[in-house]
């Protein structure tokens, strides 16, 4: 099928389990893919953009090269089966203009994780501290891969805030997506995990799902980075970490958690990550 | 360097290149037909250059590109002129670009449209206000790359630095600082081909030859602060860019010289260390095509057949060795060098 299958989410809310989930799913072999070899890349990856694009982003400003955007991602929608992780917000934080094109697009599908658990696991792969990280998921001008004075792999992605990254992507009038919260994926892999083949016309045999979902367990992903290393971990930080939900309760000061929700209150209500009353679920 | 001086055109007729064929399909046999059939240039631009191994007559002059005399036979043309705002007949196409026999289209809107013909012509349209630095340098990049494929001879997406043995070439992604690494072999005493496109031929004998390009690298804040330059000292690539110019005029290699040895340099995280490691032959003629400059024009411009057929005769010919060395933190500069060097010498 042609049109590109987007794989959004903020960092770190389980966009790379799925990657990998998808990359087993497609290859449907006995033995577990090899997650160093995953072809399910980033969008921002300048050297599939380029190819796309006829010219190299690093001869061109970041205008030039953006302006390109959406019909680089036509020129891809051609090919079959064409899936991409993204880290953008759908719309620009500042500019409001959209960083997708809806022609392109067969299906989306959203990540979405408690934030107070985004802001733990964020701060780990980023090798910065809690209160940096809670700072960054509050910034509207917040670009990932943003280094200027080098060449970086990835063409610069605006994320903006943690709120405005779950609203733009699923507040799109009209937009064919589906949301996947991380703890469900969790709590029921094989359910949420078909529904979203399904939903982007993936095979979905229920035997064939359950057979990637294995391959793409925590304790495989985990042990196969322990043993080989994981090509996307930073600087030699472990990538697959603890996979769980909830763990910012043993982390994060009440004062961290205080100020997350101030910040994203509404969004986290929205999703059941807060009660009603501005408790904690679970509390 | 010599500035090339804007004259009249000469009366005296410029040399025609020599008419025999050789029988072996190599560069310069496409070049000598090319010359045979291709219609004479009228109303040559002012402006004369060398560059990969041909002499151009530009409409303005190239700062970047070495001079040549002025009655030297033309190999290509750039001129400005109308560009059509699509090309009908396009064969493949990408977001800034169509590719049709013969025939390249490409642009980008804020500067200008490139049309390449043939092997022998770029005509530029410009967008009004657009820089001439900008028309030069976006010029010698995908234009220039379309140009070398409709001639027939190899750009290879790399640097080129000569060794006693010959020329070596380090392929590799942008950002994966071959650029950086030729420059830090132009301060071990190394002589340089080339920065960022590497055109190879067949000589006479059937050896793989690299032409020389131009004497700067284009380097990154990061390599020209770890090459030991500071970037205020620094021509910028272009005016909003934080991309530099590093000459080296005292140590071009303005001359062709065999290749000898070819590398893929790949940073990766998932290194620690500087690791080489050869290529098997199915394996060199993957990255040869990963590494052709500009390889998504090859198939709308006809050349598939001809450009594997090149690639296959450069992978049986050259040795090739890939190399990993960690793409994290330090670049490692000194070591990759060192191991190089030691490998190239062997």
């Amino acid at each position: 099928m042609k049109g590109i299958v987007w794989l959004a989410s903020y960092p770190k809310s389980g966009n790379t389990w799925f990657r990998i989930f998808l990359a087993n799913l497609l290859a449907d072999r006995p033995e577990p893919v090899d997650i160093n070899t995953i072809r399910i890349e980033n969008f921002a990856a300048r050297t599939t953009y380029d190819r796309a694009l006829g010219w190299e982003t690093g001869e061109l400003t970041i205008e030039e090269a953006f302006q390109a955007r959406l019909e680089v991602q036509k020129e891809q929608a051609e090919e079959e089966d064409v899936f991409f992780k993204v880290h953008e917000a759908f719309r620009d934080p500042v500019t409001r203009v959209p960083l997708f094109s809806r022609a392109a697009t067969r299906a989306a599908l959203y990540f979405l994780r408690n934030p107070l658990d985004v802001a733990v696991s964020y701060s780990h792969h980023r090798g910065k501290d809690i209160d940096n990280t809670i700072a960054r998921m509050n910034r509207t001008d917040a670009v990932m891969a943003s280094a200027k004075y080098e060449l970086g792999a990835q063409l610069p992605q605006p994320t903006g805030t943690w709120s405005w990254h779950v609203r733009s992507w699923l507040d799109e009038p009209e937009f064919p997506i589906m949301l996947l919260r991380y703890e469900d994926m969790l709590d029921r892999p094989q359910v949420v995990f078909q529904a979203a083949c399904e939903f982007a016309g993936l095979p979905s045999e229920p035997a064939r799902v359950a057979r990637a979902l294995a391959h793409s367990s925590f304790d495989t992903l985990r042990q196969q980075e322990q043993a080989k290393g994981f090509r996307e971990a930073q600087e030699q930080r472990p990538f697959f970490r603890q996979g769980k939900a909830g763990g910012w309760r043993e982390i994060l000061s009440p004062e961290q958690v205080a100020t997350i929700i101030s910040h994203h209150g509404d969004v986290m209500r929205r999703f059941g990550y807060l009660n009603t009353d501005g408790s904690l679920p679970g509390n | 360097m010599a500035e090339s001086r804007r004259q009249p055109r000469t009366n005296g007729k410029p040399k025609q290149p020599k008419r025999e064929i050789s029988p072996c399909s190599d560069a310069r046999t496409v070049d000598r037909i090319l010359a045979l059939v291709a219609p004479k240039f009228d109303n040559l631009p002012p402006y004369r250059h060398r560059v990969y191994g041909l002499t151009i007559a530009a409409w303005i002059p190239f700062p970047q590109l070495p001079p040549a005399p002025m009655d030297a036979p033309v190999d290509a043309v750039f001129r400005l002129g109308e560009v059509p705002a699509e090309l009908p007949e396009f064969k493949t196409r990408g977001a800034r670009f169509r590719a049709a026999p013969g025939k390249l289209l490409v642009w980008i809107d804020s500067v200008a449209r490139y049309l390449v013909v043939n092997g022998r012509e770029i005509i530029i349209q410009p967008k009004p206000g657009a820089e001439d630095n900008d028309l030069r340098e976006l010029l010698l990049c995908s234009p220039m790359g379309a140009l070398l494929h409709q001639r027939g001879v190899l750009p290879l997406h790399a640097s080129v630095i000569a060794t006693p043995r010959g020329a070596v070439a380090f392929m590799a992604h942008s950002g994966h600082g071959k650029s950086t690494l030729a420059a830090h072999f132009h301060r071990r005493g190394f002589k340089i081909l080339a920065d960022d496109i590497a055109v190879v031929s067949f000589d006479g004998a059937g050896r793989p030859t690299v032409a020389p390009g131009y004497p700067q690298f284009k380097l990154w804040p990061d390599s020209v602060t770890e090459l030991g330059h500071r970037t205020t000292e620094l021509r910028r690539f272009r005016a909003k860019m934080e991309k530099f110019f590093l000459a080296f005029a005292d140590a071009f290699h303005a001359e062709p010289l065999p290749l000898v040895r070819l590398y893929v340099v790949e940073g990766r995280n998932d290194a620690t260390e500087v690791k080489l490691g050869p290529l098997s032959v199915p394996d060199k003629l993957r990255y040869l095509l990963t590494h052709t400059y500009r390889a998504q024009y090859v198939p709308g411009l006809g050349r598939e057949k001809a450009h594997f057929q090149t690639l296959g005769r450069l992978a049986a010919a050259v040795p090739a060795m890939r190399v990993k060395r960690p793409a994290n933190g330090k670049f490692h500069l000194a070591q990759l060098a060192d191991a190089l060097a030691a490998d190239f010498a062997s």
